[in-house]
Parts: structure tokens; sequence; C-alpha cells
């Protein structure tokens, strides 16, 4: 596991040195996608959310260096998300100006833009890429047929006799294995996942 | 280690067993191929089950493309929608609350969530407020929620949404009120802009009717603002909804967080404070919606929550008639009226206002048949005096503009007959940037901060296609400002932003004006935090390069013909006087026959000397103090141009945030502390003469301009937000001479439906030299909404050099 950066506070002081391109690398790998997806699921088109993204690595990348440790745990990635927000609401509002808003038809009690939702979606978003990244790092330590055995059985719900039978395993090397490499999902993901944002939503 | 395949394995074995690598665990596998038990534990052991379902759904579609859109926020609510609500049985529905059938989600708001439902019994529709949960498992919110509920049941009135019942089902406590079809006032006002003088009156009345009828029987609204006022369609006759509701969620969010929840725009200065509060609370309240129906936005407007309560409490709203000439005068006098700080310089009651709007409504109406009713509040009281005074304000602002507009456009060496400020608005880029190259002329030391430019002209000269190597290509108008003049070439850098048209994508680049073409060219496409090195012959600057999407510090010389990646990380530099080197981080960069190298002698310095005394916050972070240091050590901002004086500065973001800024004579001289305090400060540059340096200090509040003498460590605001209402100093440039910075200044103003913003330039002498204050104002459509460090703004649209006043 040479190259994982232990915890969140340990992946934000990678990427303050110098070559910190492995560091920036990992954070890309998780927050990329996340922000993308974000921001199209909050209406815009794939350039605009591409933009969006761009802005908020950009952003990033200048801030980390004055970033200081001293801050309390997990307000980087608030920040983060803050910063996401903003621009994805920046950037549907330059959208909308071209269009009359809609008028909703059902629509009679207030109706106000909460940050709550927001940021449980891009919670969601940010759990996504960091589980994605966690399965490309396991998936490169192991066997390639203890990690189908995990994926048909673990991910797409196959039944582990069925899967046994593909792959020419026993039965109970099927969930050796899907256990197996879900524990050390289970460890990828935890390293990077102490924060004060709640796991759950 | 002991097989033992056909027993069932305990826990501690299952846990081993995930652990243990290889073959070791086949007694295990061939017990786990036939216990369904053990498989199921093993499962258990391995993780919950919470996180196998997570697991499989963030992986499950990964690998068919990364694009998958997630659950939108409708899919989100309704599934936690179905975790709390009961079943039901027809098939359209959502779920149940007692006797109610949910048909769909109307609004989330920050305190809870409001449903349309179907009452079985009565076969109407209703609409269910239910309590979030955070705020329902506080059991004194959830007995207040339903005390209050009971209150409001009580009030019944034609302009009141009804409360049917006030209940709990499976521990969340909800509210039953009348469903109305129609939309807000919020949606009226952002979708028709500012309303005519009656509907103004007919609304207003009509809120004022509904609150008087509730503060007399005790109850305070405490939320009035346009989306709890429902228009219901076809007759759009107003309904106040939401009455209390407000305070109990105030209640429980204070104790949480401390900070108020919602947005406090439309709330009174005693409400903001915490104070306790009587009808005429919701006075104030009422005459911030009648400012939003006059003007189309709310009286008090900052970027943050602070921002708009400090405005609340500290300052006057910009008079009505300034911004809609439309709104007759004895109505704006009205608004303001309510809008008074004090409670008792407001109108005594509800039932009062109802009246006069009445009476007002009526006269409206029939004008011809009714004399003009009664209109105490035109009366002379201390408020009405103080017109006079905002008009003489105002008059003074005009002048002022009118005076910079002149400044800006003189040009060096012309006659002292003044050009009249249309013409000067006229002067197109190409002429400007003939006086800018005339400038050469001046003796090298004595060239005087002359007008450079004058860019803001939407249909002057657009940047050519003749250097496609960039967006910039496309853009139909790019309206270019300077930050930096070579003097020696004649050349003339600028960022501008440009928009491309179709989907109003607007982005800054670094463009280059060349005196030989008369052309605007772009240089780089993709720069933040452009430095221009004192030779003028290289510009370095932070990006992500836009195809290999390396990013780092980079910098190019200055036709753009050479590119360089002068380190992967991007962080503060400053360019020696030598020209060819560049301190980023703290680390020496020097460019020798073509390459940038790290010079031998100074490889990996990070300069030594003697640090100012920590703070003993610095200090108790322990075992985390090695790498505080280097973080709080600091970064070369600046140095002078005869390579003397170095610049540092550092910041601690967060809660307590601070700030220091240091200076030493050479690299490794020793720090003097110039300058330490509360905030972040940000552009912390030398003058050129070394004498003083200016910087941008945020404390949360307020963002100001602050100058700091080297000698006398002394430091005084130049400007600040708390004094200007406007705007936001961003970033700045200092002239030549020494003796002026340019100022960008943006406005972060928050609107119910999203952001506004506005930026202005403006010319603030260093006070010794000349104390007037120049400011001229330019609406402009984008600007970035973020206050975030490292993120400069995006959408000034036109920035121009001044000319000094004093040349003449």
């Amino acid at each position: 596991m040479v190259g994982l950066p232990d915890t969140q506070q340990d992946l934000l002081d990678r990427l303050r040195e110098i070559d910190s391109d492995t560091a920036w690398e990992t954070f890309l790998s998780i927050y990329k996608p996340a922000i993308f997806r974000f921001a199209k699921s909050r209406g815009l088109q794939d350039a605009d959310a591409s933009d969006v993204t761009q802005q908020v690595l950009i952003a990033v990348h200048n801030s980390i260096l004055d970033w200081d440790n001293g801050r309390e745990k997990g307000s980087f990635r608030g920040w983060l998300f803050r910063v996401t927000r903003n621009l994805a609401a920046k950037a549907l509002r330059d959208k909308r100006k071209h269009q009359r808003p809609t008028e909703l038809a059902d629509v009679s009690l207030d109706i106000e833009q909460q940050d709550e939702g927001t940021s449980s979606a891009l919670l969601l978003e940010y759990r996504r890429g960091l589980f994605q990244w966690a399965a490309s790092v396991v998936k490169a330590q192991i066997e390639p047929r203890t990690w189908q055995a995990f994926w048909r059985t673990g991910i797409e719900g196959k039944r582990p006799a069925e899967v046994a039978h593909d792959l020419q395993m026993s039965v109970g090397a099927v969930y050796a294995a899907k256990c197996r490499v879900m524990a050390r999902m289970k460890e990828v993901v935890g390293r990077l996942s102490d924060s004060d944002i709640p796991v759950d939503r | 280690m002991q097989q033992q395949p056909d027993q069932c394995l305990t826990k501690a074995e299952l846990s081993e067993f995930l652990l243990a690598e290889g073959q070791c665990g086949s007694a295990i596998e061939a017990h786990l191929s036939q216990c369904a038990d053990c498989q199921r534990r093993l499962e258990h052991v391995t993780a919950a089950n919470e996180l196998w379902f997570e697991t499989r759904d963030h992986l499950a579609g990964a690998s068919l493309t990364d694009k998958t859109a997630p659950p939108d926020l409708e899919t989100i609510s309704q599934d936690y929608l179905k975790s709390i609500l009961g079943p039901t049985d027809d098939p359209k529905m959502l779920g149940r609350i007692g006797l109610y059938e949910v048909l769909s989600v109307i609004g989330c708001g920050g305190t809870g969530m409001v449903l349309k439902a179907l009452d079985t019994r009565l076969n109407r529709f209703v609409a269910i407020k239910i309590l979030a949960p955070t705020f329902s498992t506080s059991g004194s919110a959830r007995k207040r929620f339903e005390r209050e509920g009971r209150a409001i049941a009580a009030v019944s009135h034609d302009h009141v949404v009804a409360v049917h019942n006030v209940d709990e089902y499976r521990g969340l406590p909800y509210i039953v009120m009348q469903y109305i079809a129609g939309r807000s006032l919020q949606q009226r006002v952002d979708n028709d802009g500012p309303l005519a003088t009656q509907e103004v009156v007919r609304i207003s009345m009509q809120i004022a009717d509904a609150l008087s009828c509730a503060h007399e029987q005790g109850i305070i609204h405490r939320d009035v603002k346009p989306s709890n006022i429902l228009l219901e369609n076809g007759v759009e006759r107003v309904r106040v909804s939401d009455f209390g509701l407000a305070q109990v969620a105030d209640d429980v969010s204070m104790t949480r967080s401390g900070i108020i929840a919602g947005t406090p725009q439309y709330m009174s200065p005693e409400q903001s404070r915490g104070e306790p509060l009587d009808g005429r609370s919701d006075l104030f309240s009422l005459g911030s919606v009648m400012y939003a129906m006059c003007t189309g936005h709310p009286p008090f407007r900052a970027g943050t929550t602070l921002g708009v309560i400090q405005r609340i409490s500290s300052t006057d709203p910009r008079p009505i008639r300034q911004i809609n000439s439309d709104i007759p005068e004895w109505l704006a006098r009205f608004v303001h009226r309510l809008l008074e700080k004090n409670p008792a310089d407001r109108f005594d009651s509800a039932r009062e206002v109802r009246n006069y709007l009445s009476n007002e409504l009526a006269y409206q109406q029939h004008p011809a048949s009714l004399k003009v009713p009664h209109r105490p509040w035109m009366m002379s009281t201390y408020s009405s005096l103080r017109w006079p005074l905002i008009a003489i304000g105002a008059t003074l602002l005009t002048v002022a503009v009118v005076l910079g507009t002149f400044f800006v456009v003189r040009r060096p060496g012309a006659s002292t007959t003044p050009q009249s400020a249309a013409n000067a608005q006229r002067e197109s880029v190409s002429q400007s940037a003939v006086s800018e190259t005339n400038e050469g002329e001046h003796p090298p030391g004595s060239a005087p901060a002359t007008i450079a430019l004058q860019a803001s002209d939407p249909h002057g000269d657009t940047l050519g296609p003749d250097r496609s190597t960039s967006r910039l290509s496309h853009a139909p108008a790019i309206k270019p400002f300077p930050l930096w003049r070579n003097s020696a070439s004649g050349t003339v850098y600028a960022r501008a932003v440009w928009n491309d048209g179709s989907s109003a994508r607007t982005s800054s680049d670094v463009v280059r004006f060349d005196p030989n073409t008369g052309r605007w060219q772009p240089l780089i496409g993709w720069a933040t935090h452009p430095c221009l090195s004192h030779s003028g012959k290289y510009l370095s600057f932070r990006g992500t390069h836009p195809e290999s999407h390396l990013s780092g510090t980079w910098a190019c010389d200055w036709k753009g013909e050479n590119l360089w990646r002068v380190s992967t990380v991007a962080g503060p530099m400053a360019w020696q006087p030598q020209g060819n080197q560049l301190i980023i981080n703290d680390r020496y960069f020097e460019l020798q026959d073509g390459q940038w190298k790290t010079p031998e002698k100074l490889a990996n310095r990070v300069a030594g000397g003697s640090e100012p005394a920590l703070d003993s916050t610095d200090s108790e972070a322990g075992s985390q103090e090695r790498s505080l240091w280097r973080v709080s050590d600091g970064h070369v901002t600046d140095c002078s141009s005869d390579g003397t004086w170095f610049l540092r500065s550092w910041n601690r973001f967060g809660s307590a945030s601070r700030h220091r800024i240091t200076l030493s004579r050479g690299i490794e001289g020793e720090r003097d502390l110039l300058h330490e305090g509360e905030g972040t400060v940000a552009n912390v540059r030398l003058s050129p003469n070394a004498e003083q340096a200016a910087f941008i200090l945020n404390d949360g509040h307020h963002a100001s301009l602050r100058l700091l003498d080297r000698t006398s460590k002394q430091s005084r605001v130049l400007h600040s937000t708390a004094s200007d209402l406007s705007a936001h100093p961003t970033c700045f440039s200092w002239s030549p001479d020494s003796k002026q910075i340019l100022v960008g200044l943006v406005d972060w103003v928050s609107e119910a439906a999203g952001l506004e913003s506005r930026a202005a330039p403006f010319l603030a002498p260093i006070p010794e030299a000349n104390a007037r204050l120049v400011i001229y104002e330019i609406d402009l459509e984008e600007s970035s909404p973020l206050i975030v460090p490292g993120i400069e703004f995006l959408g000034l649209e036109s920035f121009n050099w001044v000319a000094d006043p004093q040349t003449k």
C-alpha cells in the first residue's frame, strides 16, 4: 500500500508538498468525478459541468498551499463543498439568464433553496468517488479472479454458486474472495473518510 | 492452524480468516461452501449491511460509464419520505401520515418539508409541514412546535393560511394546513420584477390586515418574507403562512450552531440581535417586503449572513426612488418609515399601517372622487430630515463620477482644456494605445502614472483572431483591462473577460497589446495569479494546461512564444530583480539556457532567519508543530525591484483566522514583523519605492484594502466594505510612482434567487499624496460570487488605468 495517503489530513499534507503529483492524482480521482456528477445533477450540460469541475480544481490547487493544518478536521472538505456548490449555482444562474423561469404548477408554499439538500447530494457524490477510487486501488492489488468473485457476487448480486461455477472456484472460496475484497475496500475507504461529515445521510 | 471444517466458526476465527492470505484457509472454505450460517456470519463480520449496500450502490454501473447521473434531490427526499411515512394502499400515493395520503413534495426548507396530501375524511387537499428530523429530536422544540401550532390554529382570517390540525406521527410532529394553489410573492417578484404601485399597496394592505389580526391575539409572525406570502391563483388574494414557526426553528438552530438559520434578509434589527420582540418587528419585515416589491430586491444585501445582519442593524437602505423612480414619494417614505431601526420610530401597530394603506388603495382606485389621504409620515421628523442630506451625498457622488471619468481619459501632456466626459468615453483602445507608446519618451524613472488605456468601450477594438491558439479566437467581444504595462516595449498585459455568446460562459485570460501591430493578442487562456517580471520580459502565472492537464506554476516570455512549467506547485510567486529568477513557495528557480533550474547553490533552500514569535494557539499544536511551522513560515509574496526587500505573508484560515506579514532585507535576512492580527490577507504587495505595502484583509465580515508603512509599521484602511456598501476590494496594483493604487471592487450581493454582483474600479490615492477619492461604478452582468482564497474575480469586465489627477 505504499504511496497511499493514510488519512484525509495526510492527503492534504501531501498535496502541499513540492512533488505532490501522486497525491494530486489521488485527489483528482476521488473528487473530479464527484464534482462533475454533482454539477450534472444540478442540471448543467456536460461542457458546463466540466467547466465547473475545472474551476473548483483550480481553486483547490491555488489555495492548498495556504490551507492551514490548524483548522478543525474535515473543514477542508466543507470548504470544497461550498466552493463546488457556489460555482455550480453560478453556472446554473448564468445559464438561466437566457431562459424564462418556468412556473411551477403545483407549488404553493415556500420552496427555499436549501443547503442541506445540495450537501447531501454532494456528499453522496463524494462517497461514490471515494468508493470507486478505493475499488481501483484494491483491484490493482489482487488477482483478477478474486476481484471477479467479489464483483459478481457483491456488486452484481449474482448467486455465489453460479459465480463459483463460472470461475471454477468452490462456493466457500467465492465467499472468501468476496469478503476479503470487501474488507480491503472498507480499510481503504475508512482511511480517507475520517471527517466531521457523517457517513450516513 | 487447526482446521475444524465440520464445525461452525467463531467470530474471531472468521476475522482471522478474512485477514489470512493464500490457501491456508482451504478447509474453512470447504466448510463455508456448505454452511449458509457461516456464509452469512462471514459477511456480517466483514462489514455492516449498510456498507455492503453502499458499496454496491456506488460501484454498480461504474464500469459502464463515468457519467452516471446520481439520484436527484427529489429521489433522495422521496426515499427519505418513504422511510418516515406509513404504507399506503393507493399506488399513486407516496405514503401516509395519520389520516392523510401524501401525493407529492411541495417544498423543502431549512427546518422541514412541506407535502401535498389528501384528507381522506373530508376529501380535500391539504398541505402538511413536517419538522426536519434534526429539529424534531429536541424534546423542547417538539413541545413548542405543537404549542405554537395550536395557537396559530386559533387565528382564523381571510388572509392567513388556516391551520387545520397539529399532530404527531411515529414521533414526528406535523402541522396540517389549508392547501393554497398559487405562487408565492417571491416567485412573482422573481418573475415580474418590481410591482406597480397599486399592487404594492394592495398586497401590503392585505399582509398588514393579516398581521393585525394575529397581533391582536398575541401572535407575532417573526418570519414575514416574500416566500411566506402566498398569492392564490386567479384572484391573487394574499395568504400569509407560517405564523410563529420561525421561532421554533430558531430556538433549536441557535442552540445547535450559534448561527441563525435561514435567510435573515427580512429580519428586524432587534430580531437579528436576539432581543425580545413585539408586533413592530413584523412591521419592519413588512417594510422589507414592501421594499422588495418596489425595487425587486430586499433592502439589505450582502454575501454572507453576518454581512446582512450587520447591514440591517447599522446601515440605511438605498432610497427606493433612486432605484425605481416610478414609486411615488409618499409610498417610498412610508416604506422607509417602516424600516426605521428603532421600533418606536416606526408606525405603532399593524392596524394603523393597514388603515393608512386601505385609504391609499381607495384613493388609488378613485383619485377623482376622493381627496388625498392624510399622510402624517410625510411630516418633518427626524427621519425625514435626513433625506436632503442623502440627496446632497448623491449629488456629490455624481460630481465625483464625472470628475472620475475626466481623470480616466485625460491624455498625458494634453492641454488643460477639460474634455467633456462624453467625448472622453469615446476614446478608443487604439487612441489610448498611441498615448501609451508615446510615453516611452519620458526619461526613465520619471514616467508619471499617466493614462495607459481606456478599454471599457464594448464596441471598441476586439481581439484579433490572428493568434488562434486559444478559445479566445471564437470570442465575439473581449473587453480587456490592463494589469501591467511594460513601459520599455509599450506592451500592455491585461486580463480579459470573454463570453462566447452561446452558453454565456465567461473566462478570464491574459492578453497582450502589441504596439507594433496595434492589436490585442491572446497570450494565455488559462492563467490565474499572473505576475510580470521586473524587466517585463517574462510573465509567470498559475494554471492547468488545457491539453496536457498539467498544473503548477508556469512562465512564458513576453510574446507568449515560449512556455515553461517552472514548478509542479502552484504557489505564491515573486520575481527577483535579476529578471530570470523566480521564487515560488520560497524556492528559487532560475532560467538558464532556456530551461528552468534550481540553482545549485540555492537548491532546496527554504530561507532561514528568525521567525517572529508565534502566538500561543500555534505552539499548542504539539506534535503537528513541525508541519505547521513550514506553513506558518509564510511565503514570499513580493520583493522590491532592487532585490533588497522581501515581503512574506502567512495566513491561518478558519474560525480563528490570523495573518502575519513580515519583511526581510535579503531573502535570508531577519524577518521583521510588520503586521499581525485577525483575518486573512491576500495580494500583499510592496510599493515600487518599497516604502509601503498594501494588502487586502478579510476578517470574515469585511474586506478592506490597507496600507502599511515599512518604517512605522502603522497600517490604515484605505477602503473597506464597511465604509462603502457597494463593493469588496479584490485586487489592486500600484502606480509606478507609488502614489496611487488602482483597485478592483466586486460587490457580492445576495438575492433570494441567487447572487447578483456589480463591480467598480476606483482610484484610491494614498492620503498624503492626494486626498481625493474618485469612484465610479459600472454595472456588470458577470462576476464571481465566491469569496474564496485563490480565486480571483472572474467577471470584472473592464478596468482602467487612471490618470494621475495631479499631472497637469
